[in-house]
């Protein structure tokens, strides 16, 4: 167990996120067992207060989550960034091989509490704006999934703190020096050698078909329904591609070495951060403004939702705009 | 549905904002120094290696484990390997240097043990001194790229 300043903060946001997530799942099933007016007026409140704090627990945990795994990487003389200590454990016997499943399941856990998290939420923003809370049914039970995941995140966070990782070294990792005769082995590009221009060429065409249809639907040419299915598919699409994207072309354009580790950029090219982020803002927006249609459709929602909507697919459009701007820039003056 | 006309001049500011962030950074880590191109480390000029690939201008590492590193993921490069005595500071063909392999790091990060000398007198001398060994024939650092003497 490595203790500093970054793994306390972790530990105790992950034992926040622990005791807002059981609190939230308990009262999601304990509905039944209201017996007083003034409970059955009170209590969805408290619970709606409970997942904005359970929110904004789960927003916090994620960029902590790479400040904790920054601040190992001096732990180790052969680790280099924070790939390095994503290896960590890897091929040992002990209960360090733990570690690098973990990491894995908390790095998926994150951005999903966040989605879970903003769906949850503009859900509540249309609940707002009717009259009869017809929407309350709905919201109480989207916490239940919200809830399970960071109780799962927040298990896993405190298993990978709490296991020892001092005694175990790496078997080898991209970012490592074991130089003897070079254990430390170059992080491998996922599509082999090669410059691959589809990729970018198809994900340029992609994310524009995507901006475009966005700016169809906010102008108010197209009615959201007959174009929001293909902007969810074309998001999910993009996700992936834009993952692959940033192993194989921006982390070796932006590095200026033949390094395929997207953990550098954190640390050498910190404002691709943003990009990334406004790339994901761009596909969970698409996402929420799913969300919104799919389960925010009510009578009394019929007024406020294509507002919404539109609002989050602007949203949208920004974020897959300033992530496109950013890597173009980046990539003409790397 | 249509977004008010402020949305559109604050994404306009925000995207501008946005765009002009990575010349910032880039003007910021401007750094003229020439670096290794297999792990991005400033490259000392007492142990910098240079690999030209036919009639590419050339690639340059920071010690000899780099240059072999980058080597293996390139087995079909034909190159020239020009790799510096440490004595000198002189870039020398790979063919003619002399390998010592020693207990001395010449760098913490990378970890390299690999001398490089332009005679063997020296070579043998730090060998003797570093508990090193002389490395050639099927040892030479590059005997896999046809480069060894």
């Amino acid at each position: 167990m490595i203790v500093n300043a970054y793994a306390v903060l972790a530990a105790f946001v992950g034992l926040l996120q622990l005791a807002f997530g059981l609190l939230v799942i308990r009262f999601s099933f304990d509905r039944g067992g209201i017996a007083t007016k003034s409970e059955l007026e009170e209590r969805p409140y408290l619970l709606l207060l409970l997942s904005f704090l359970l929110i904004g627990a789960n927003l916090a945990s994620w960029p902590l989550l790479y400040s904790l795994l920054q601040s190992y990487v001096p732990s180790w003389p052969d680790v280099m960034c924070i790939y390095g200590v994503t290896q960590i454990g890897r091929g040992s016997l002990g209960s360090s091989r733990h570690l690098p499943w973990l990491l894995v399941t908390v790095q998926c856990t994150k951005p999903l509490l966040v989605f879970l998290g903003g769906s949850w939420f503009v859900l509540y923003l249309a609940n707002r704006a009717t009259r009869t809370a017809v929407l309350m049914p709905r919201l109480l039970r989207g916490l239940l999934p919200l809830g399970v995941v960071s109780v799962v995140d927040s298990v896993c966070v405190a298993s990978y703190l709490a296991i020892g990782k001092q005694e175990h070294s790496l078997s080898a990792g991209c970012c490592t020096s074991q130089l003897a005769d070079r254990s430390r082995v170059l992080s491998e590009s996922l599509l082999g050698a090669g410059s691959h221009p589809w990729l970018t060429a198809i994900l340029v065409l992609l994310v524009t078909g995507l901006c475009l249809g966005i700016l169809t639907v906010i102008r108010g040419r197209v009615d959201h329904r007959r174009i929001l299915p293909g902007l969810i598919a074309g998001a999910l699409i993009a996700m992936p591609l834009g993952g692959l994207f940033l192993v194989e072309i921006a982390s070796p354009v932006l590095l200026e070495r033949p390094h395929y580790c997207p953990y550098d950029l954190i640390g050498e090219v910190p404002e691709s951060v943003l990009g990334v982020v406004l790339f994901v803002l761009g596909g969970f927006s698409v996402g929420w403004a799913g969300v919104l249609g799919r389960w925010g459709r009510v009578e009394e929602t019929q007024s406020v939702l294509p507002r919404l909507i539109g609002s989050l697919l602007f949203l949208g459009l920004f974020g897959y705009l300033g992530s496109m701007i950013m890597f173009i820039v980046e990539f003409s003056l790397s | 549905m249509k977004p008010p006309v402020s949305w559109w001049w604050a994404a306009l500011v925000g995207l501008v904002a946005i765009g002009t962030l990575p010349v910032i950074g880039h003007w910021v880590r401007a750094d003229d120094r020439p670096r290794c191109h297999f792990d991005g480390l400033v490259i000392d000029s007492a142990f910098r290696v240079r690999i030209e690939v036919e009639s590419d201008s050339g690639t340059e590492f920071c010690d000899v484990s780099c240059a072999r590193s980058w080597l293996a993921g390139h087995r079909s490069a034909s190159s020239r390997i020009l790799v510096t005595d440490e004595e000198s500071g002189d870039l020398m063909e790979s063919t003619d240097a002399f390998f010592v392999r020693s207990s001395i790091i010449t760098n913490s990060i990378t970890g390299n043990r690999w001398h490089v000398f332009g005679t063997r007198d020296r070579a043998l001398q730090h060998a003797r001194e570093s508990r090193g060994r002389l490395m050639s024939e099927s040892d030479h650092p590059f005997a896999t790229h046809g480069n060894v003497p």
